[in-house]
């Protein structure tokens, strides 16, 4: 397992041609994402309902909460994966609510599924190319520069995707999910099954990715960890919202803490 | 020799038929019984365009078209509705079979029951090394080979065969990255379509006479190439299509003819038994290859 050295230049996200580039964050900048009383669910029992969230550019938004509260679907519903029956999805000024996926990247916002996150047969530079596939002329210097952010990836670019460890699979969807610069990164718990020395790895590129400036969700099982660093919080029980609030004010909460994250 | 020749053509026809099968597959993910009959309609449309011209490349250009134009329209008026109401794989193929079915009796309806006559005047023999070929075979089979070498860079290199690629891996993937799935699903098709419709027309071509079940009888073949290369896999249908086509021609020198398409089967039956998985099983896992 190669270190993961982190070394983003101050400037790989910060292109001209940035959709919507928010520049350094400010706590004061209009949200990015906006879900407004979204309901998602499976057929016709909504496992998301009447959910909204907000996520600013340049900030970390994480959805906390137990097993079955539907993070992972609020995510795919954003996303366009599953459709929702009521409520609304806006990026900035544009309303992307129930848009199928295909469309829904080209309008600026990045899935990064938590399994089934990379093209297992495509070789590592393949799956950065699908990352280009809707982007203008090739995409040769994204790849060049998401190598840059992800060092080990350049030894691997010939290597089939299915060949790669856990950390550097999903390394290799964060840069996948990266490649066409979007406004908003969804993230579906990016640490679940790494051990603990990858997962704090993740975690540090998940810290970079913030600071050049898309607007991130993450919905994570580990609470503590994606609470600490996270601008904002929300707590989903049930499909529904609960309670929100900055991420280290959530975890100082300690009825919070014992009922929702336990210990 | 003279049979590893023959069966060498057989097996330019039969890689032909199987890589286009096996590619629709491993992008659809679902078994079309009716592919015989894409084989069929593409040595029907090379028949009547050679009743009004012997030019070779032009009976191509409408078994291709022929062909093409039935896989859209397979895909387009039964695959397509059926997968968006969350038809099964098993529901999709017994849709096959019945498409597979009506269609061979289309054609029996339009061109009748008995065997029509389809032959060129390219029979000149030549004896290249040991091998015996006329005109036709070497045309196969280098047009089989010229194909096949343009599947690998489309599927290697173009963005359409990374598409393709990328879909056959993870469809719902592809499309959080901006795939039109639907788009790439419907190409694949059209090709897989052109490509069989012309093996039809070389199959038809090489026995010279053929009927409304041409493309039917051969799908078994094209069936066990298929699965001993590995289904799905690319470079394994060359190299199954490859066996089979010996085996079928080399048999036929020391046993009776008639029983080609039981070696055929044979093969497929010691490759279930020993190797399930295909011959090239290093490079299992799905996907196109």
């Amino acid at each position: 397992m190669p270190t993961w050295g982190v070394s983003v230049p101050p400037d790989v996200l910060q292109g001209e041609e940035k959709p919507g580039a928010p520049g350094a964050s400010s706590p004061s900048s209009a949200p990015t994402l906006i879900v407004e009383n979204l309901t998602v669910g499976y057929g016709s029992a909504p496992v998301v309902q009447d959910v909204s969230i907000r996520a600013k550019p340049g900030e970390l938004t994480a959805i906390v909460g137990p097993n079955g509260a539907g993070k992972s679907t609020l995510l795919k519903g954003i996303a366009g994966v599953l459709r929702s029956t009521t409520g609304s999805v806006r990026i900035g000024d544009d309303d992307v609510t129930n848009l199928v996926p295909e469309r829904i990247v080209r309008r600026g916002l990045s899935y990064v599924p938590q399994v089934a996150n990379v093209f297992p047969s495509l070789s590592v530079r393949e799956n950065l190319e699908m990352g280009w596939y809707i982007g203008h002329g090739d995409g040769k210097h994204r790849v060049e520069e998401m190598c840059e952010m992800f060092p080990a990836l350049r030894d691997s670019l010939h290597r089939p995707a299915r060949t790669l460890s856990g950390g550097q699979r999903m390394m290799l969807a964060f840069a996948r999910g990266l490649m066409l610069k979007p406004k908003v990164l969804l993230l579906d718990e990016p640490t679940a099954g790494l051990a603990p020395k990858i997962v704090e790895q993740v975690w540090s590129h998940v810290l970079e990715i913030k600071a050049s400036g898309p607007a991130i969700l993450v919905v994570e099982q580990n609470t503590r960890r994606s609470l600490r660093d996270a601008d904002w919080g929300y707590v989903l029980t049930n499909g529904r919202n609960n309670l929100e609030g900055p991420g280290p004010e959530l975890l100082a909460d300690k009825d919070l803490v014992r009922l929702y994250i336990g210990g | 020799m003279l049979g590893v020749g023959f069966g060498l053509v057989t097996a330019a026809i039969v890689a032909l038929s199987t890589v286009a099968l096996s590619l629709q597959f491993s992008v659809t993910r679902s078994i079309n019984f009716a592919h015989g009959e894409l084989m069929t309609i593409g040595a029907y449309a090379g028949y009547l365009v050679a009743k009004h011209t012997s030019d070779l490349p032009l009976q191509a250009i409408a078994a291709m078209a022929a062909g093409a134009l039935l896989a859209w329209f397979l895909n387009w008026g039964l695959f397509r509705p059926f997968a968006r109401r969350g038809g099964s794989n098993l529901v999709l193929f017994v849709i096959s079979v019945a498409a597979s079915l009506i269609l061979q009796n289309v054609f029996q309806l339009i061109f009748g029951a008995s065997y029509v006559d389809y032959h060129t005047s390219a029979t000149r023999a030549y004896h290249v090394g040991p091998f015996q070929w006329t005109t036709i075979d070497i045309v196969i089979m280098v047009v089989a080979a010229a194909v096949l070498l343009f599947m690998h860079l489309m599927i290697r290199r173009t963005k359409f065969g990374k598409a393709q690629r990328a879909v056959a891996d993870d469809i719902l993937l592809a499309r959080t990255a901006g795939v039109g799935a639907e788009r790439i699903i419907s190409l694949t098709w059209v090709l897989d379509g052109a490509i069989a419709g012309l093996a039809g027309m070389f199959l038809a071509l090489q026995v010279g006479s053929f009927t409304s079940t041409l493309g039917f009888t051969y799908l078994l073949v094209v069936f066990s190439a298929a699965i001993v290369g590995g289904i799905g896999k690319m470079y394994g249908a060359m190299l199954g299509s490859l066996v089979i086509g010996l085996v079928m021609e080399v048999s036929a020198m020391y046993i009776n003819p008639s029983y080609k398409e039981t070696m055929a089967f044979l093969i497929l039956v010691l490759v279930l038994l020993f190797r399930p998985q295909g011959i090239i099983p290093a490079l299992s896992e799905g996907a196109v290859r």
